[in-house]
């Protein structure tokens, strides 16, 4: 992705207007170009990707046999912690923010975010705090060691490197609010003349739905992780028992933020896919406004159902009836969703280029993925898979081949545009069925095992328990090594691709496809391109 | 060149549109953050309007036999020559057996000097009284009183779940002597 930078040099006289691009290497600090700071976005969610991924390999050879061998088990408990917390916010919203960067200017038509300098910010303050995320494993005490989920009472005893964690996702936070606020104005205020909100790529609505889950959400994460840290140092007792607090209190207020936040994680991949399967089926997409009611009606409701996550903690009946039916909902829009992807499909004129292998994969496994979820909002048995592998098998399945597969989908569907270089396809499919084999033998066994009984979050287990994640444990090496498949095959192709056509993908119909050449020019839609 | 105004125009617009955007979206930003502080009793109001609670969920004492219940009737007398007023201060409850119960006394000294007095219990019907379990009593030991002074004399007590089933009822009654002189000797 460099290249469409060093490819943007070759531009400049065409542009000697252009007072922002300075060269040198001070350019990447001072830029307020959305392509830029796209390809910071992806290129530091990829890094993020492998930090976390090597992270999830620990703990994966940590679980190949019973008994302790390569991890101490606070060791172990850090790892799953800063696993997830790099994976979330580390890897998969920026990564999608990245995407949001690059793609929204360019499919509504509008020459750049609406607030540049914001946008700067907004990408650099990410760097302190994945430093600090970082870090916290190198200070006395260890990185923080609660999970991802920073419960208390057991977040209230870590040491100095659970505050750095707090402070990194306060950092995070902040950085996410100023991007959906860049988002949501560029969407309402920048699209060309004729590009009306119904009009646009279905990725610029996820978008936009998910950009205000964001802000109603962070400030929510932002106040419970505040009080957790004057609970640490200023003597309040929120959630400290001894003070008169309550620790669910916690519960309540972090799943508040949590069950938006999941949503956060898979509306942009959902808008990716209905970008990338109607290209490939050579038909638009079926049932477009139900696609953009179905994704409002998943983020409304996902505000009401955060209780699922604490079947277990003592709530009334009606609670959990309750919670347990809104969860149940949430299948109607979701199932409209798939519903439209396959109808889109049929009788398509349908070819498998990579991107579209990754959107089925996605298709099924999501699925999947969320047929699980269903047995999880059933209250009553919940109680008996809470905090099992159960769950993580559950939230892999909706994790990895929904938001990972929908962004690396979309990395080879727009890697000609962004680039101007074509990736080989060849490379391309061996790791997507490298992928979708080797994630179904690290995942599907950890279903039995949590039906069995085998908790989360830890590093020694029963022997009956061996077999299945020894087989988990090589998936997972598999799985790893595919995605260097996937960093070859990105880093040639900047390096040495084909020259990649205007309009590689001829059923594709979004603004940077039809009007802009391969790769996209510095500079954009300066004169708005009017939409009939 | 009118392209080029018009264009230059809908900048314009779009710049001031834009700043009204970011003002309306940052108010969200405290809105949350005082949502967020205000989550908790909000949660517990609406608990508490829809009658839903997590107290009814609250384990039960396994020793209580809860299928039955027991009345109490509490009786207090004075001895002779005894100004003091000595009333239960509740006539009677209904307990379950296995359940420990406070009630109380109250105890009014009428006379114009400090006197001592001493309670001595009784149980009827007498079966009963193997079952009858006093925890904390204020009788057998001396209790003084001065003029004018009135107290509150608290019983903890239960009921034995092995109480036979044809005791319905069970009366504690309690006596004060007037032990006064008897201390003085003392």
């Amino acid at each position: 992705m460099s290249n469409a930078a060093t490819h943007a040099g070759t531009h400049d006289h065409d542009h000697s207007h252009d007072h922002h691009d300075h060269g040198g290497w001070t350019r990447y600090f001072t830029t307020t170009n959305h392509k830029d700071i796209g390809t910071m976005y992806l290129w530091f969610a990829f890094i993020m990707f492998f930090v976390g991924g090597s992270m999830a390999l620990l703990l994966r050879a940590e679980l190949f046999s019973p008994g302790l061998q390569i991890v101490q088990p606070e060791i172990f408990n850090s790892l799953t912690t800063v696993h997830a917390l790099v994976m979330i916010f580390g890897a998969v919203m920026p990564a999608f923010v990245g995407f949001a960067n690059w793609l929204i200017p360019m499919q509504v038509g509008a020459a750049d975010m609406a607030f540049p300098r914001m946008n700067n910010w907004s990408f650099w303050i990410m760097i302190p705090a994945s430093i600090l995320l970082m870090a916290s494993f190198f200070v006395p005490g260890g990185a923080a060691a609660s999970g991802w989920t920073l419960y208390p009472p057991l977040v209230t005893q870590g040491g100095i490197g659970t505050d750095m964690t707090i402070l990194a996702i306060h950092l995070l936070g902040a950085s996410s609010i100023m991007g959906s606020i860049n988002i949501i104005t560029t969407i309402l205020n920048l699209r060309a003349p004729g590009m009306t909100l119904m009009k646009m790529p279905l990725f610029c609505w996820t978008w936009l739905i998910t950009a205000y889950l964001l802000i109603a959400t962070m400030p929510v994460l932002a106040g419970a992780i505040t009080m957790l840290l004057t609970d640490r140092h200023f003597g309040t007792s929120f959630f400290n028992a001894a003070g008169g607090g309550d620790p669910t209190m916690f519960m309540h207020i972090f799943w508040f933020f949590g069950h938006p936040e999941v949503y956060i994680l898979i509306l942009p991949a959902f808008g990716i896919v209905s970008q990338i399967i109607p290209a490939f089926a050579r038909k638009p997409l079926f049932g477009y406004a139900s696609m953009v009611y179905a994704t409002a009606a998943i983020a409304i409701l996902s505000f009401i159902v955060w209780g699922h996550h604490m079947f277990t903690v003592g709530m009334p009946a009606a609670g959990q009836l309750f919670f347990m039916y809104a969860t149940m909902l949430i299948a109607v829009p979701t199932g409209v969703k798939i519903f439209n992807w396959i109808s889109t499909m049929w009788r398509g004129s349908m070819t498998f280029e990579t991107p579209m292998l990754f959107c089925i994969g996605f298709l099924c496994m999501f699925t999947l993925g969320g047929f699980s979820g269903l047995v999880l909002s059933i209250a009553a048995v919940d109680i008996t898979l809470h905090n099992t592998y159960y769950v993580v098998a559950h939230f892999h399945y909706v994790l990895f081949p929904g938001a990972i597969w929908g962004l690396t989908a979309g990395v080879y569907f727009w890697l000609p545009k962004f680039t101007g270089k074509m990736y080989n396809e060849t490379l391309g499919k061996w790791h997507f069925w490298i992928s979708a084999i080797a994630f179904n033998i690290t995942f599907f066994p950890q279903h039995f095992l949590g039906l069995a009984g085998m908790p989360r979050r830890i590093p020694d287990y029963a022997l009956q328990f061996t077999e299945w994640n020894q087989i988990s444990t090589v998936g997972a090496f598999l799985l790893g090594a595919s995605q260097l498949i996937f960093l070859y095959n990105v880093v040639t192709t900047i390096r040495s691709g084909e020259k990649a056509k205007d309009k590689q993908w001829e059923a594709a119909d979004s603004l940077e496809w039809t009007h802009l050449p391969s790769p996209a020019p510095y500079h954009t839609f300066e004169t708005a391109p009017v939409i009939k | 060149m009118t392209e080029l105004a018009y264009q230059a125009e809908m900048r314009e617009e779009q710049r001031r549109n834009s700043r009204a955007t970011l003002g309306k979206l940052l108010l969200i930003i405290p809105v949350m953050l005082m949502f967020c502080a205000s989550m908790v009793p909000l949660y517990r109001q609406i608990c508490e309007v829809m009658g839903i609670s997590a107290s009814k969920a609250v384990a039960q004492n396994s020793q209580v036999d809860f299928s039955r219940k027991v009345s109490v009737q509490f009786d207090a007398g004075l001895n002779r020559n005894f100004a003091w007023q000595f009333v239960p201060v509740d006539k009677q409850v209904e307990i379950n057996p296995g359940q420990v119960v406070t009630i109380s006394y109250r105890v009014t000294n009428k006379m114009s000097h400090a006197t001592t007095g001493r309670a001595v219990p009784s149980i009827g019907p007498v079966e009963a009284g193997l079952y009858f379990q006093k925890l904390a009593c204020f009788c057998f030991s001396n209790q003084t009183l001065q003029a004018g002074e009135t107290r509150d004399m608290p019983v903890t007590f239960y009921v034995d779940p092995k109480l036979p089933k044809d005791i319905g009822s069970i009366v504690l009654s309690y006596t004060f002597f007037n032990v006064t002189d008897e201390q003085q000797k003392s």
